[in-house]
């Protein structure tokens, strides 16, 4: 973890792709977590298994708020990112690009030389595993042959089982010996087989983006924003808070460990609320067993620093 | 005919078959019509109006011909009116923006036929007078109220009590891996014997103290954790080969007020285990260590959390409450180094402060001499130990939650720990000198009886202090009183034979202390030693109470046999519930009774006059525009009179008045088509005229509900949104115009999550209904259209909504 980190150095560039603000590396989400409290959503599906939206992995989609909060602490810069990346593609000729290329294929081949050997671990276990049960069947079968009066009926499917193992082993087999061109087997040599180049989940490192940015424009916030800041000053773990109809989902401490306390929704100082809204909210926090927490920043005021203020509202008799 | 005329009348006479005439002896109750019977004849108008149905026709019977000519000639010659006379009424009130029905008819009539108005319960009737009458002291009839509060409340309980076992297995589990760890853990270092408050559930009190007390000896430190461990937990001591020292006679005052709810962990548990542990410090001459642990469940419910900051007797700072409750139980002497017993240190922020698994922190300030606890809430963890060749030497004042909660509402300066340590010190430390080993702990009662009796000056001050800032502490503090003077005598109804016992120190302390305080619970816990009583006494004094919510939390029957000599038990309060205290009249009028006189003359014709209880029937109904309109215009059978010039308002007016006063404040001349009243209108009549009840939704933060029949026969089987649509091409045809347009459109998923999953959490479905907004007319043009014309140009949609997630809607 400790090198991770080190290897995460402040400013991060955050990517802004068509209205979202995006972070593609886990070190950098992981350090953000831990470091300054901003969670985000991740977004993208996994792999191993795409047909399900539970579980959603990299990359992390950042609120405007989060994203402006940590511009505002100088901790990360925007990067927009379409335009860089036809810049830099667009840069990208000769020897660089002829390297680019390269070091995506050396990656390929790396990823098929994993993917091989896991394959062949995994099917030596199955053998292994096979070997295992055949024994034991074997022997049970023969202490059973001890007391059984027929002896001749069992040798037979006995065999007839084997060669089922065998035969589903040699499937299992054919099954993890990947025959597409970009895996070879690992009986042939690999030196002969230029692998196909890798498709990277992001087209460059995330080094590689722009170390001294242009400066981007602050991104939009809605008006609940210092509500946000005042929540997050005060240590809390802000997440996006759709699923329970308010602003934000405010946590004492990492999502992962606790329940949130509270429903946060931001207005204006001089806003009128809807009586409507004030009894829903606070209802629907109240059966969740959370507070309905409102706020707002007083822009009236002339004191300077933090001017918001904050009130929960609970629902008495539910 | 004519009884149905009289129908919304005679609703509190429960209908009486023929059939209940004809009694049969055999059963004991005539089967009279069943409830729904009952309801279904009730409300079986769904409006103020009567119907004449021709009778149906049996084409193989023909006199069902002659039935149904009769019935036409007879509307025919003489037609029934089909509305009630007189007519309802309601008088408009512009404050309230309603309309009042106040005469008793219009309002059980409107309320049979549908007509709820605003602001009442959901199931209940218009049963003004009978609350009175019971408010006013006639016991013989309950009222639905009643009943829903009675029903809330046994409910509240329940989930108090669940919250609380839930708490106490969360406790055990981590005593349990407490306990594993430490066992896996170095064995030099000391022993940490917890005690888990779950044998100490309210009712079991009992029990569980003279568990404890027998649970908690003195250990000598040679023998390993693990026996130790076990023969804590099993309560048999010596059977393992530690001695265990009978505890002397503790006495405990708990002086309550009764909170307004029930907090289930009854908090004057663990008090009385710490006090055990100050007497095992008192007899542990000749132990090494003892340690004890006590804890105490965070506040989890929010009462608690609410308590605790702002109640009144609340500590005056945190700091101090803390050291009075670690108090008579931290005392360490000796060397030992209880490194692994280092806690959690102080959280600060949100995170840190929830951090603590029980918000217990303790940390050790000072290696060579202190201990400190931190207790929280009604769990605390109090660890302790002596060490028989080293004086006792301090506690101090520890830092946590606790202190940081209280702090802002400190009222009283902080006392330094220092004089508080010196105050117990002679408490623990002269006993030492009593005892000298396991023989001495078999006569302890009387052994500590003089022990004790020697340090009294000392122990008026402590008693003066520890109560004063107990009773500071609103959730429960443990005040140490040690000796004798608190003892038996303690009556366990009120606060004044305090004194008696406890001395004026005490009574000042606790008269002042509690009884301001209306939420609050103040626990004084006096821990006496004397010879005879070896039980541990609650004193309960309930404060009155307002809310008279009872609580079950105050009163429970502490009477522990605390010592393992089989002293009697003693003085022990009567377990039951009581929300008032009764007090008598100071002075005296009679010492002779008569019985033919009345219990005092003069009083007793004051009451004989006031005997016949007459309530002016105050019932009001306020329905709300739509409905008083939709009665008005919609039905006819409503006359809304003017308030000030006593006369009916034309339903014209009345269309006018209201849309006028659906703003607030009310406007003059502003008329347009989207004003709040023509859209709940609209959205009213549309479902009145479908056959479904509507009502104000206001408390589902919905607009209406919509009762299948009514609220007596069904819940509510739809929530109502109403929201404007603004169509027409004339709001697109300005920018202006389309900004408005768009601001009054303008919704949120937020909010439409939110409310369809309040919606969905009373398992009713959301329709949002979108009224059609036509382009706004001039006061001529609506003239001449009329009330119809107007009201004909609206459009309806419905849109029935309901939450389906894919991943869980799978089958």
């Amino acid at each position: 973890m400790a090198e991770s980190f080190d290897a995460v150095t402040e400013p991060i560039p955050i990517s802004l792709i068509s209205g979202r603000y995006l972070l593609f590396d886990v070190d950098v989400v992981t350090y953000l977590r831990r470091t300054h409290h901003i969670c985000g959503a991740l977004l993208g599906s996994i792999p191993q298994a795409p047909q399900q939206n539970v579980f959603l992995g990299l990359p992390v989609q950042l609120l405007p708020e989060e994203a402006k909060i940590l511009v505002e602490k100088e901790v990360a810069y925007i990067v927009d990112d379409t335009a860089w990346h036809s810049e830099w593609f667009g840069t990208l000729q000769g020897a660089e690009r002829k390297k680019y290329l390269e070091s995506l294929r050396s990656e390929g081949l790396k990823a098929s030389k994993a993917q091989a050997t896991a394959a062949r671990q995994r099917s030596q276990i199955g053998i292994a595993r096979q070997a295992v049960l055949r024994a034991t069947k074997r022997a049970n079968q023969s202490s059973r042959d001890a007391s059984a009066d027929d002896p001749s009926a069992v040798p037979e499917s006995d065999t007839t089982e084997t060669t089922n193992g065998d035969s589903n082993i040699q499937e299992e087999e054919n099954l993890f010996s990947d025959d597409r061109p970009a895996s070879p087997t690992p009986s042939k040599s690999s030196q002969t087989i230029v692998p196909y180049a890798i498709t990277p989940t992001i087209t460059c490192s995330p080094s590689s983006l722009p170390q001294n940015p242009s400066q981007q424009p602050d991104p939009a916030v809605p008006y609940s924003y210092p509500l946000f800041a005042h929540l997050h000053t005060r240590n809390y773990f802000i997440m996006p808070g759709l699923r329970f109809g308010c602003d934000y989902n405010v946590y004492p401490g990492d999502p992962l460990r606790f329940h949130s306390h509270f429903l946060a929704t931001g207005y204006k100082w001089n806003q009128d609320i809807p009586m409507l809204d004030l009894i829903g909210g606070g209802r629907l926090g109240t059966g969740v067993k959370k507070g309905f927490l409102i706020g707002g920043e007083n822009t009236d005021s002339e004191s300077e620093g933090n001017n918001v203020r904050t009130f929960v509202v609970e629902w008495a008799g539910m | 005919m004519a009884d149905t005329q009289n129908l919304p009348i005679q609703v509190d006479v429960s209908p009486t078959p023929p059939a209940a005439e004809v009694k049969p002896p055999k059963p004991p109750r005539p089967s009279g019509p069943t409830r729904h019977q009952q309801l279904n004849k009730l409300y079986a108008l769904p409006a103020p109006l009567r119907t004449f149905p021709l009778p149906t026709f049996v084409p193989h019977n023909p006199l069902s011909l002659f039935h149904i000519l009769y019935a036409w000639v007879s509307q025919v010659i003489k037609p029934q009116p089909s509305h009630f006379e007189p007519l309802y009424q309601g008088w408009f009130s512009p404050e309230t923006r309603s309309v009042h029905v106040t005469d008793i008819r219009s309002i059980r009539g409107l309320w049979e036929q549908g007509f709820y108005g605003k602001g009442n319960l959901s199931r209940s009737e218009p049963s003004w007078l009978e609350r009175e009458k019971t408010r006013r002291g006639d016991k013989a009839r309950t009222t639905s109220e009643e009943l829903t509060r009675r029903r809330r409340l046994e409910r509240q309980q329940v989930k108090w009590e669940r919250a609380r076992k839930e708490r106490e297995a969360i406790d055990q589990r981590l005593l349990d891996e407490a306990a594993v760890a430490l066992e896996n853990g170095n064995v030099e270092a000391p022993t940490a014997i917890e005690i888990n408050g779950e044998g100490l559930e309210s009712q079991g009190l009992v029990l569980a103290s003279t568990d404890i007390v027998e649970g908690i000896p003195v250990l000598e430190l040679e023998p390993n954790i693990q026996e130790v461990k076990e023969s804590i937990f099993s309560g048999d001591s010596e059977a393992n080969g530690v001695e265990s020292t009978p505890v002397p006679e503790i006495e405990t005052i708990v002086l309550e007020e009764a909170e307004e709810s029930a907090i289930p962990q009854d908090p004057s548990e663990a008090p009385r285990i710490t006090e055990d542990a100050c007497n095992l410090v008192l007899n542990g001459v000749d132990s090494d260590l003892v340690l004890f642990t006590t804890k105490y469940p965070s506040p989890v419910g929010p009462l608690e959390l609410l308590a605790l900051p702002n109640s009144a007797n609340n500590s005056p700072s945190g700091t101090e409450v803390v050291k009075e409750l670690s108090m008579p139980v931290i005392t360490r002497v000796g060397d030992h180094t209880l490194s692994h017993l280092k806690r959690i240190p102080s959280p600060v922020g949100p995170s840190g402060i929830l951090s603590p698994p029980n918000f217990a922190v303790g940390s050790w300030l000072d290696t060579s001499s202190e201990i400190e606890t931190v207790g929280f809430g009604h769990r605390y963890s109090c660890e302790v130990s002596v060490n028989s060749s080293a004086p006792i030497k301090s506690f101090i004042a520890p830092v946590g939650p606790m202190e940081i909660l209280a702090l802002p509402n400190s009222i009283e300066p902080v006392t330094p720990p220092v004089e508080l340590a010196e105050c117990i010190s002679p408490i623990v430390a002269e006993p030492v000198h009593g005892g000298a080993g396991p023989e001495v702990h078999r006569e302890l009662p009387e052994n500590l009886a003089t022990s004790v009796a020697e340090p009294e000056v000392p122990v008026t001050e402590v008693v003066d202090e520890v109560v004063a800032n107990s009773i500071m502490n609103g959730n429960g503090s443990l005040a140490p009183v040690t000796p004798a003077e608190v003892t038996e005598t303690i009556d366990t109804s009120a606060a004044e034979p305090l004194d008696k016992t406890a001395g004026p120190e005490v009574l000042d302390e606790v008269v002042g202390g509690p009884i301001p305080n209306g939420n609050g619970t103040t626990y004084v816990n006096s821990l006496g030693m004397n010879e005879h009583s070896t039980g541990i006494k609650a004193l309960d004094i309930d404060s009155s109470d307002e809310t008279g919510n009872g609580s079950s939390l105050s009163e429970e029957t502490i009477d522990a046999n605390g010592s393992a000599s089989s002293a009697p038990l003693d003085l022990t309060t009567p377990g039951r519930k009581r929300q008032k205290s009764v007090r008598f009249s100071p002075t005296v009028e009679k010492n002779t009774f008569i019985q033919s006189e009345p219990p005092s003359p003069d009083r007793g014709v004051n009451t004989a006059i006031e005997e016949p209880l007459v309530i002016k029937q105050q019932e009001h109904t306020q329905l709300t525009l739509e409905e008083a309109f939709f009665l008005s215009y919609g039905l006819g059978a409503l006359t809304v009179l003017d308030p000030s010039t006593n006369s009916p308002i034309s339903n014209k007016n009345l269309f006018a008045l209201f849309r006028k006063t659906s703003y607030f404040p009310p406007r003059d001349n502003h008329i347009s088509p989207d004003d709040p009243f023509m859209l709940n209108y609209i959205v009213y009549h549309h479902y009145r005229s479908l056959g479904w009840v509507p009502r104000s939704g206001i408390k589902f933060s919905v607009d209406l509900m919509l009762y299948m029949r009514g609220p007596v026969f069904t819940h509510a089987e739809f929530g109502v949104i109403i929201l404007p649509s603004y169509s027409d091409p004339y709001w697109s045809s300005t920018v202006s115009l389309q900004e408005y347009a768009k601001s009054k459109q303008r919704r949120t998923w937020a909010w439409m999550n939110c409310i369809n999953r309040v919606i969905s959490q009373v398992k009713k479905s959301l329709i949002l209904t979108y009224v059609d907004i036509p382009e706004p007319l001039s006061a001529e043009e609506e003239n001449q259209l009329g009330i119809d014309g107007v009201l004909g140009r609206y459009k309806v949609r419905e849109f029935v909504l309901k939450r389906w997630v894919a991943n869980r809607s799978r089958d």
